[in-house]
């Protein structure tokens, strides 16, 4: 019994990609969030890091909610992974640029949401272009023409609602065609 | 080599180990914490294990049994506390204190020991629950008092 | 035979060795097999009969771009089969390639006399040597090519490209309205070298030749598709556009989701999205500007490339899903 769908977007990625700003850039509602402190290593990266999800939504006209999570990124976390995801109606992959093997983060996650991108969709997001180019877009798209999936990748900057509308609108391209 | 680099070179999804002391001082604090450890478990027979691991999910030191996977309850804990603290400020029912699992087989207390702590207390199912408690609040104060003096 | 028979040959690709052959092969077909034949110039695919160094990244990118009906004589890489297509191995013998020019020059003389239908062209007309290329095919060979060139309209050089770097330069205010405007005869190119290039853009900013070419496309919305893809050509893409930096129509997201499931054709992709021909051209055209498509052997798809199919979403969840646009302010195509 599946019980009552749930109609969710879930955003995911590594620590830094800028799963909660893209939330917060497009839903009706400021983001419930589950941020903490940083300790050990990751502090170089980020000072908080989300440890169970991130929670909005966008209202639509007949009042239905579209909700929108964002899951925690380290992978010891990966429960929430498989909760979130149940039932939802695709994926957003954020993947930080600044990060020193982005093209092994992107394997990485690909991998690891596989079963629900084969059900539904992924769409992918490169944040911190442009900041220290560790891969260009050639590269992602290479690597995923290596895959032989032909996920659509954009550059975007995490915090323009623009940039994150326009992954949404590839996002339902690819669920309706 | 960049700091960054060794941390993430292998481990896409940027998990760490658990907190392997690279240094004397968290040697040291790592082997306080298990006497707290010891001491709650042999003060309170109910207690089947325990463990200390930070608010953001890594664990820091643990007397469990054997095939408990530390690194699994270090980052459940952490999640489960953080969205528990959400719903009691959504309540308007103040700071949150602990979180209790009444669970078929046993039952886990979740709670902040510190700022930047927390402590995951797993009992037997038929437990004197108030006793429990208690000795998990001793536990608690210790460490706190600990992390200050570490801190200083 | 009349001098209008003569078969045009394209060398694509041929290095030092590859041109002395031919040169020789070519001579010894004419003066002693009586066959006219006609060399183009290096680099010039238009011909009847294309010979293709398949060893060089100049042959291969050409290939893909040649139409069905042109013969490929393919000289090295993979040996490769299918209409129209034959190869020969490496390194390359005079007699063996004399005998196998002058059987496809003998069969293709026959069918030349018997049917001026038969002159292989690529399928969409306009793009012969003859033709006065126009600005996208322009930009699009200088960045296949990786050639420096500098465009002129009225003696007045307005922008300077450099298809190796992959980056171009306005030299006026306005250049790239005025040369989206232009009428393809007013637009002259010439050749520049690389410190020319180099020297005359020094204060100039440099931008993206791919953001230009794609703009180009989108400005110039060509109703014809690209020379060497046919309207039942299947296409593959290699990736998406960059659509959060480069322009689009709001067609584009449907057309690339559904070409980047598995190669189609122009035609097959107004059927399966069910959107306006021109679109389906326009973003083929875009992206064939941009290298980021590849047109396939007429054999058919490469089964391997075909990224997975994802469930059909139910009515009730294109339902939601059209509202989740509108909410957005996204236009649904």
């Amino acid at each position: 019994m599946n019980g009552i769908a749930q109609e969710k977007i879930i955003f995911t990625g590594p620590v830094g990609a800028g799963k909660t700003s893209a939330i917060a850039a497009i839903s009706d509602a400021p983001p419930v969030r589950t941020d903490v402190a940083c300790q050990g290593g990751e502090r170089a990266i980020k000072a908080t890091t989300t440890v169970a999800m991130d929670y909005s939504y966008i209202q639509l006209d007949d009042g239905r909610r579209v909700h929108l999570y964002g899951t925690p990124g380290q992978a010891r976390f990966d429960f929430m992974w498989e909760l979130l995801t149940r039932n939802g109606l695709g994926l957003v992959l954020l993947i930080n640029n600044d990060h020193p093997e982005p093209l092994q983060q992107l394997d990485f996650y690909l991998d690891a949401f596989a079963d629900f991108i084969r059900e539904t969709g992924v769409v992918i997001g490169v944040t911190r272009m442009g900041i220290a180019d560790r891969a260009r877009l050639d590269d992602y798209q290479a690597r995923l023409f290596e895959r032989g999936q032909v996920y659509p990748v954009f550059e975007i900057d995490g915090r323009r609602g623009e940039d994150v509308r326009i992954l949404v609108q590839a996002l339902l391209a690819v669920l309706t065609i | 080599m960049d700091v960054i680099e060794e941390i993430f070179r292998d481990q896409p999804g940027g998990d760490e180990q658990a907190m392997t002391a690279s240094d004397e001082g968290s040697r040291v604090l790592r082997a306080r914490l298990e006497q707290i450890l010891d001491g709650l478990r042999e003060d309170c027979s109910d207690v089947v294990g325990a463990i200390v691991s930070g608010v953001d999910g890594m664990a820091w030191a643990q007397r469990l049994p054997a095939g408990f996977d530390q690194n699994r309850f270090a980052a459940m804990s952490s999640a489960l506390l953080a969205l528990s603290d959400n719903l009691v400020k959504e309540a308007g029912e103040g700071s949150p204190r602990k979180v209790l699992i009444e669970g078929e087989g046993g039952n886990v207390f979740l709670m902040h020991a510190g700022e930047r702590l927390l402590l995951t207390v797993f009992t037997r199912a038929d437990s004197n629950l108030g006793m429990s408690l208690a000795h998990a609040n001793h536990a608690v104060e210790q460490i706190a008092r600990l992390v200050a003096k570490c801190e200083d | 035979m009349s001098n209008e028979a003569e078969l045009r040959i394209s060398p694509v690709g041929l290095d030092a060795t590859g041109h002395k052959v031919l040169q020789v092969v070519l001579a010894l077909l004419r003066e002693e097999d009586g066959i006219p034949c006609g060399l183009l110039a290096d680099g010039d695919a238009s011909g009847h009969l294309v010979i293709v160094d398949m060893d060089s990244p100049q042959g291969r990118a050409a290939f893909t771009a040649l139409a069905a009906g042109q013969v490929k004589l393919l000289l090295g890489g993979p040996p490769a089969s299918g209409r129209n297509i034959v190869s020969l191995a490496k390194p390359v013998n005079v007699n063996a390639l004399r005998d196998m020019l002058g059987r496809i020059c003998r069969r293709m003389r026959d069918q030349l006399e018997a049917s001026v239908h038969d002159l292989p062209a690529p399928a969409d007309t306009g793009s012969s040597a003859a033709a006065t290329p126009d600005l996208l095919t322009l930009l699009g060979n200088a960045r296949r090519e990786g050639a420096i060139l500098a465009l002129a309209i009225d003696g007045k050089d307005l922008l300077l490209v450099n298809g190796a770097l992959r980056v171009f330069a306005a030299m006026v205010e306005d250049a790239e309205t005025r040369l989206f405007a232009a009428k393809p005869e007013t637009l002259v190119s010439r050749p520049l070298e690389a410190r020319t290039f180099e020297a005359l853009t020094q204060q100039r900013t440099l931008g993206a030749l791919d953001n230009l070419l794609w703009e180009c496309a989108l400005h110039v919305e060509p109703d014809r598709l690209p020379p060497g893809i046919g309207e039942e050509t299947p296409v593959r893409l290699k990736a998406w556009p960059n659509f959060t930096r480069q322009g689009f129509r709001n067609d584009y997201f449907r057309i690339a989701a559904a070409l980047a499931r598995q190669p189609a054709s122009c035609a097959q992709l107004v059927e399966i999205t069910g959107l306006d021909r021109r679109s389906v051209v326009g973003f083929i055209s875009a992206c064939d500007a941009v290298e980021l498509l590849v047109a396939l052997p007429p054999a058919g798809a490469d089964p391997e490339k075909v990224t997975p199919l994802h469930k059909a979403a139910s009515p009730e969840r294109r339902g939601l899903l059209a509202r989740l646009a509108q909410r957005l302010g996204l236009a649904q195509a």
